[in-house]
């Protein structure tokens, strides 16, 4: 099977649930990853590194969203930036507005995308480093946020 | 370090699977880069339409809830505002997706009062569209692009708790200034009350 049509089946629905809350709906969403998967089929010839092909594939959902949502692509996320759908487990999505937007993304692509750190680190053009800091910052700052006995 | 919050992240992730590898070939073939998606809503066309006349008003409460509450180009003073009327030509509600909000969606028009829709709407501007519960509750701001202004556009929102009350449509109008385009925006709140059978 094609690598591409292997993360098409694999990762879909991680990449719309985490482009969600950039685009505020998840059918909006679902559309732009399907619209991203088909650029990426036709684009296929400009990817230097196979490896990045999650990355590579994200960053052009990502842009779609931000030209969907008729913003530069410089964009600064939004700070309504949130699960659509906070009922489903209020302590956890009162602690996610506790972080900044752009580590609230990097939690997003790690735990809906289900993106490695390089891959988050390929996808956002930071350095592996970066992203484990910021992941462990924020789990730090989500489970001193969250009831003790749902961590335990 | 076990990492405990992969378990709470995924009982509350979406698992509605849209997947359509056959799809995105299609599409793959046929749909030049860069284009817009659009949103692909259910086609579904029913009940009249109702119109309202609008309250032209700035709204930077408005602008704040979507993250635009630092605007480069404030509206130029002594541009000549259209009087925009925004119709709902139809309302559908698609089925429930698993896990998913009930939803609906609306078609609706905008132009100058008294002329064909679109009328008075600068190219990439875009509107806002949201849902008010009959006791005031509001859903999130739906965006719908403008770029091809033909006046008539499809949104989909939520809808809150207690139901339809009424539907409020907004839009930031790009507007010229001197010899550049699009320098200015402004919001155009119109409410449009809804009888919900």
């Amino acid at each position: 099977m094609d690598p591409l049509e292997r993360l098409y089946r694999d990762r879909w629905v991680g990449f719309r649930n985490a482009l969600a809350p950039i685009v505020g709906n998840a059918d909006i969403a679902g559309e732009i990853v399907q619209e991203a998967f088909a650029t990426a089929l036709r684009a296929r010839s400009q990817l230097r590194r196979e490896e990045s092909l999650p990355a590579w594939v994200w960053q052009i959902a990502y842009r779609a969203a931000l030209r969907e949502l008729g913003k530069p692509e410089t964009f600064e996320l939004p700070e309504d930036l949130m699960f659509l759908d906070p009922d489903r487990d209020c302590g956890l999505a009162a602690a996610i507005r506790t972080l900044p937007p752009q580590r609230r993304l990097v939690v997003f692509l790690r735990y809906f995308a289900d993106f490695s750190y390089d891959e988050i680190a390929d996808a956002l053009g930071i350095s592996e480093k970066t992203v484990s800091s910021t992941l462990t910052q924020a789990r730090t700052a989500l489970l001193n946020q969250l009831p003790t006995e749902a961590v335990g | 370090m076990t990492d405990i919050l992969a378990d709470r992240f995924a009982a509350i992730a979406n698992q509605a699977d849209g997947r359509d590898w056959r799809g995105v070939r299609r599409r793959a073939r046929r749909t030049p880069a860069g284009r817009p998606i659009r949103p692909l809503l259910a086609a579904a066309f029913a009940g009249a339409a109702i119109a309202a006349t609008p309250a032209l008003a700035f709204s930077t409460s408005v602008q704040h809830l979507i993250g635009l509450n630092k605007p480069k180009h404030p509206a130029p003073l002594g541009w000549t505002r259209p009087k925009l009327i925004a119709k709902v030509t139809g309302l559908s509600f698609p089925k429930q997706k698993p896990f998913g909000l009930p939803m609906v969606t609306v078609r609706f028009t905008i132009g100058e009062a008294g002329k064909q829709p679109g009328t008075g709407i600068t190219f990439g501007s875009y509107f806002l569209m949201h849902i008010v519960s009959r006791t005031g509750t509001p859903s999130r701001w739906v965006f719908v692009r403008a770029s091809v202004p033909r006046g008539h556009y499809v949104a989909k929102a939520p809808i809150p708790h207690g139901g339809i009350g009424s539907i409020e449509i907004g839009g930031f109008i790009n507007v010229p200034k001197g010899t550049s385009a699009a320098n200015g925006t402004f919001f155009v709140p119109i409410v449009v009350p809804v009888a919900q059978n």
